[in-house]
């Protein structure tokens, strides 16, 4: 029986997060699929309160919301370390991991929304993606250095989901500003090998949401 | 050298009430400013740019935004003094899980009985009370969230009982009838001093939120 099991989708960017961290510290695992449009018991027994994916099993045990996982595997996993140990440092790559998992709907929902929610959505974006050029990456070719961390991690939807949402809307938020840090990021992180070798089928991805966006709309 | 500690705060904030309790836990000394929201000072805005917003910790003159990042920093740093977050680390990802739930819902919903009237205040009273008796659940028969003495859950909620008077008042119901166990709890809390000193009275929440209702054209 795995040690490690990992209930996910395809190709939800939370779902990859933990891949990411649990392929960086060469932590073997199990993932069993989940089909979100019909839940399983497992799902809705090991996380009751919100229902979602990702959700880790380690010994029978379950965690829930993604980065919530990677401080846990941090801390059991000490190797190839993904967050600062010194105290103030680990205090500003949480800062930019909450800002990441607060601002980055804002790109969902340009892909949800058309209209006036969807001109919001793209406004919010924007500003989104301006604070992380200016505040958050100064110099440094990754959040977290030479190597990539946690943060990294957290900002990896911008680096890989967000271009396809681009593609399927139309919308050409990281050409529209003014973003050359992020666009190097974006480069570099693609190109760290863990994360070339485990990110979803382009194409595949395209036509699914694709889909998605065609039938979000119908339904309105 | 001493440590310098200075907390940028706004009275009624839950969130600066988080961190006030941290450092009173620990016994930690530090210089505590009052921010006029509407007129933030210049320290506010050179010390979170990003955000502007309180509570800010300054730490020998480098700063830590964000309650549950201050709560955890402050933590880390004075670990021999009153642990908050538990030791082992899956009870640590449980307490966190709990913190980040907290985060997601008790605000939101508890702004959403203040500011709305009718059906939209009717869904928000519902999902208040339905969160509240989750919390309750993970409580169980323990004393404290963190088990036998104040914890990392304990401090992220309680300040949350601060505005629980405006909340009935503003939504016409009553929290402790539909959540004795959870009152119980707070009051359990407010026994400690670390808790009492910094939380302020409902009475004086509740007056502000009238007049926040007054300035925003609130009913």
């Amino acid at each position: 029986m795995a040690e490690v099991k990992l209930l996910a989708a395809w190709p939800s960017p939370f779902y990859y997060r933990v891949v990411w961290a649990l392929k960086l510290k060469g932590i073997a695992y199990e993932f069993i699929e989940e089909d979100l449009a019909n839940k399983s018991p497992l799902l809705l027994q090991y996380n009751p309160v919100h229902k979602k994916i990702p959700v880790l099993l380690h010994r029978g045990k379950p965690i829930c919301e993604s980065m919530i996982i990677l401080e846990y595997i941090e801390e059991i996993w000490p190797q190839n370390s993904l967050l600062p140990s010194y105290p103030y440092d680990k205090a500003i790559a949480r800062f930019w991991i909450k800002f990441a998992d607060e601002k980055s709907p804002a790109i969902w929902m340009v892909f949800r929304t058309n209209g006036e929610e969807h001109e919001k959505a793209v406004k919010d974006s924007l500003e989104m993606l301006k604070t992380i050029e200016e505040h958050a990456l100064g110099e440094k070719k990754f959040f977290g250095g030479d190597k990539i961390n946690m943060v990294d991690i957290a900002f990896g939807q911008l680096a890989y989901w967000l271009p396809v949402i681009e593609d399927v809307t139309g919308v050409k938020l990281l050409e529209a500003g003014n973003f050359p840090r992020l666009q190097t990021w974006i480069k570099n992180f693609k190109q760290v090998p863990i994360i070339k070798e485990n990110l979803p089928d382009r194409d595949e991805m395209f036509a699914f949401f694709k889909r998605r966006r065609e039938m979000t709309l119908a339904s309105k | 050298m001493a440590d310098e500690l200075v907390l940028l705060d706004f009275w009624p904030s839950p969130f600066g009430m988080r961190v006030r309790i941290a450092l009173a836990e620990k016994g930690i000394k530090h210089e505590y400013r009052e921010e006029d929201l509407r007129n933030k000072s210049a320290l506010l805005l050179q010390m979170n740019p990003v955000h502007k917003k309180i509570p800010v910790l300054i730490h020998n003159g480098k700063p830590v935004c964000e309650s549950l990042i201050q709560v955890q920093y402050i933590d880390e740093v004075w670990h021999d003094q009153a642990p908050l977050l538990p030791s082992d680390p899956y009870q640590r990802a449980i307490a966190r899980f709990w913190a980040d739930f907290v985060d997601k819902k008790i605000y939101e919903l508890g702004r959403k009985i203040w500011t709305t009237k009718g059906e939209e205040q009717e869904a928000g009273k519902k999902e208040f009370i339905e969160c509240l008796k989750l919390l309750e659940g993970e409580l169980g028969d323990k004393p404290y969230f963190g088990g036998e003495n104040l914890g990392y859950v304990d401090v992220v909620l309680v300040p949350f009982y601060s505005w629980f008077l405006a909340y009935e008042k503003c939504g016409n119901f009553s929290i402790e009838a539909e959540c004795p166990k959870l009152i119980a709890w707070a009051k359990r809390c407010l026994q400690k001093e670390s808790v009492s000193k910094s939380l302020p009275d409902q009475e004086k929440v509740y007056g502000f939120v009238l007049q926040l209702k007054k300035i925003f054209g609130i009913e």
